[in-house]
């Protein structure tokens, strides 16, 4: 019975975050970074479970996993020990920061230079006694860019004037909707040795408890947006330090689904 | 996959008109380009069915390794939605993966190599399809389906003419599968309007420059907001908000809030099969 709460249930970890009592802030604060930080949005993530052989587990097309899983390899009953995912990520970093070193870097009309970056990830999972796939810690890497405006400014800048990697562990603590890289290193192309320690918190939007199964502007309850992608649009929030929610900004969403935001202190 | 945009409305011929003419001057402007934009506002840029749009949210390009800029050679991350019953979303798999739904979401990272001589080029890449996981709040991450496309790429339009448009022909192949599936697509590049047409007393018209004294997007749009739009990067004075060029090569519509990433307008790509 528990692996068939598994099917039901991979998917409620921001659920749980949901219960949450926090305080929608009165007065929606910036979400520019700091001094010496930088924001980075999370555009889109492909995802895969493994079980624990580091096979990938896939949709059962047949119904008759108890998980809604199956191993790709062999078809047997998927349970997920890894969430390995790829992200694309966009934002800002403060002009002065490790991401923002010169004026020349800042995006034309803005006071912050754009970042882009590719982040993996592979996260370790444990099953709860209630059968919730819950995600623990595990190491990330990637790579970034800071890039700038050539040839349409229009969309976002393209052309890239500082390079180099990123890596750290991080540890999810749920239910909360957040995430924390400690001790996480950035290095820079052209600087063989040189490494930059960072910290970071990784913010992943939700909706209100307290206003969910509410109807929504557009007539639809939201319990019903997992199925309905046209409820990107509905109010998210993300949950900062102090317990305050913060809603999720227009700027702060791709195609319209609101974003995780990846805070970086340097 | 963006390329040099040299879109530009043409110069204009005259210095900024008197003040005082300046309200007539904007009366004739929105009747003149009203038409087309009003008609377009609320249309979607090109019927939307049977198909898959992407939107690049994300671009890295490179130079070649003499800094020379002979080509243009860059890698894309894009996000959009393919309509059930698509090869990008096959009907069986939605009836599984998430019966309700009337399209899949799509990831893909593009990378392309366009001949600034010509206009031509290559283009190869990865895509996924992907369904809700752990949040349904952001976008879906689980992959249920993916797959390569390749194909060929004219640019023409806007390397050589500054029309924000391109074209390409391809092929996709999903894993697990030999058949290759061709597709057709069109890219359109946002721009935005510095200038508009008002008449020039001749029988013809002038490019009048944005302004705080001549508002483009107010006239325009009529002044109307664009509701979810995120435009803190964008000038609305100096300039109109992002458009998209149509098919007509007339036609313009605004981007709508679906179609930006981080607060950016972006790029559409549009695949039919």
């Amino acid at each position: 019975m528990e692996t068939k709460a598994i099917r039901s249930s991979w998917v409620v970890l921001l659920g749980a975050a949901l219960l949450f009592g926090a305080a929608e802030a009165a007065a929606q604060g910036s979400p520019a970074p700091g001094a010496n930080q930088a924001f980075l949005y999370e555009l889109d993530e492909d995802a895969v479970l493994l079980n624990a052989a580091g096979n990938v587990l896939m949709p059962d097309m047949s119904g008759t996993s108890p998980t809604g899983l199956v191993d790709a390899t062999n078809g047997a009953v998927g349970i997920p020990a890894i969430r390995h995912a790829t992200s694309q990520l966009q934002g800002v970093a403060m002009l002065g920061s490790l991401l923002c070193p010169y004026p020349q870097e800042v995006t034309v009309g803005t006071k912050d230079c754009t970042v882009i970056a590719t982040g993996t990830d592979d996260v370790k999972l444990v099953i709860d006694k209630y059968g919730q796939v819950i995600p623990t810690s595990g190491a990330v890497s990637g790579t970034y860019a800071v890039v700038v405006q050539l040839d349409n400014s229009a969309d976002s800048p393209e052309f890239p004037v500082q390079t180099g990697t990123f890596s750290g562990v991080i540890n999810f603590q749920p239910p909360q909707p957040l995430g924390f890289v400690s001790g996480g290193t950035f290095t820079i192309d052209g600087m063989p040795g040189a490494k930059f320690p960072f910290n970071a918190v990784f913010r992943q939007p939700f909706r209100n408890a307290e206003k969910a199964g509410v109807v929504t502007q557009r007539g639809r309850n939201v319990k019903d947006a997992k199925t309905d992608s046209k409820a990107r649009f509905d109010a998210a929030y993300y949950l900062l330090d102090n317990g305050e929610l913060q809603e999720v900004r227009p700027d702060e969403r791709a195609v319209g689904w609101p974003t995780v935001r990846f805070e970086i202190t340097f | 996959m963006v390329l040099p945009l040299l879109y530009k409305v043409p110069e204009t011929k005259v210095n900024e008109a008197p003040e005082t003419k300046m309200s007539a001057l904007t009366k004739t402007a929105v009747a003149i380009i009203g038409a087309t934009v009003l008609a377009c506002a609320g249309a979607p840029a090109t019927a939307e069915a049977g198909g898959a749009r992407l939107y690049e949210m994300t671009e890295n390009m490179k130079l070649t390794s003499r800094g020379e800029f002979e080509h243009r050679k860059a890698t894309s991350e894009l996000i959009g939605t393919a309509d059930v019953g698509t090869p990008l979303c096959p009907a069986a798999m939605v009836a599984v993966v998430n019966p309700n739904a009337t399209t899949c979401t799509v990831n893909a990272t593009g990378s392309d190599s366009i001949s600034l001589g010509t206009g031509l080029g290559d283009f190869v890449g990865t895509f996924s399809i992907v369904v809700q996981g752990d949040n349904p709040v952001d976008s879906p991450e689980f992959v249920v389906m993916k797959g390569t496309f390749k194909g060929k790429m004219d640019f023409s339009p806007a390397v050589l003419h500054g029309v924000p448009l391109g074209h390409v022909v391809g092929k996709m192949m999903i894993d697990r599968n030999r058949a290759a599936i061709p597709f057709t697509g069109t890219f359109r590049l946002p721009f935005v309007l510095t200038a508009l047409p008002v008449p020039d007393g001749h029988g013809g018209t002038l490019q009048m420059p944005c302004g705080p004294t001549f508002p483009c997007d107010a006239i325009a749009f009529a002044g109307a907001p664009a509701p979810l739009n995120p435009m803190e990067r964008y000038d609305l004075a100096a300039a109109t908000r992002p458009l998209y060029l149509l098919d007509d090569m007339q036609s313009i519509v605004p981007v709508r809030a679906s179609e930006f990433g981080a607060g950016w307008a972006t790029v559409k790509f549009e695949i039919s099969f």
